[in-house]
């Protein structure tokens, strides 16, 4: 089953559509850090201010929880998207990649249940994790050639 | 498996993009095919071998074929 149904220059737009989306959503948390920074310690008065920010930045948390979404979906445009030459060892350095990141999400899972007490790590960073990894490890063994 | 792919590529006086251009595959195959990382299929290694005009059999060789060849050689020159 062939799941690289985008045509190449599908790249571009899901890399562009990415970054400013992330640009956008690093950007606000940029901002929390910088308010977390002003304020100090109490939480509470961070939570307002950041909550205050956001109204003035993009509207409401619900866009810029829309945008993260729009960052996954490009990742993942980008990844069922078309090389230039589509061939066997291509499909097959595809193959490798998606076993190690599969490998590695599985093992970067099971610690996080044994230690994340909090649930911090959670099905949408696991997903932004694989889709990363897959990226990588598919670049890396395309440019060690 | 042994193949001759960068012996005719340099006889064709062709970098390994430009093969690759020539038989529409990635230059990572071309590559990884003379590096003996990666067997080609069937329809790939019959491509190279027409466009290098040669065989199949001369671009690839078995190496098992190859020990058996040679081991026959050593014989006949011992009889």
């Amino acid at each position: 089953m062939n799941i690289q149904i985008l045509p190449n220059w599908f790249k571009k737009v899901a890399l562009i559509t990415f970054i400013v989306s992330y640009i956008i959503v690093g950007f606000d948390s940029f901002i929390d850090g910088v308010v977390d920074g002003f304020i100090g310690q109490p939480y509470e008065y961070s939570e307002v201010a950041k909550s205050q920010r956001m109204l003035d930045f993009v509207g409401s948390k619900t866009v810029l929880n829309y945008l993260e979404i729009v960052a996954l979906l490009s990742i993942i445009a980008y990844v069922i998207t078309k090389e230039k030459v589509e061939d066997d060892y291509i499909k097959i350095l595809r193959l490798e990649s998606y076993q190690l990141s599969f490998t590695i999400i599985i093992f970067v899972g099971i610690v996080f249940i044994l230690f994340d007490k909090d649930e911090l790590f959670g099905l949408f960073d696991s997903i932004t994790l694989f889709l990363w990894l897959y990226l990588i490890i598919f670049f890396i063994n395309k440019r060690k050639d | 498996m042994r193949n001759l792919v960068k012996v005719e590529r340099a006889r064709f006086n062709l970098t390994q993009a430009q093969l690759a251009e020539k038989l529409n595959v990635s230059r990572q195959t071309i590559h990884a095919i003379e590096k003996n990382k990666f067997n080609p299929s069937v329809y790939l290694a019959l491509k190279m071998a027409n466009f290098f005009n040669v065989t199949v059999e001369y671009l690839f060789i078995i190496e098992e074929e190859e020990n058996r060849v040679l081991a026959l050689k050593m014989q006949f020159k011992m009889d």
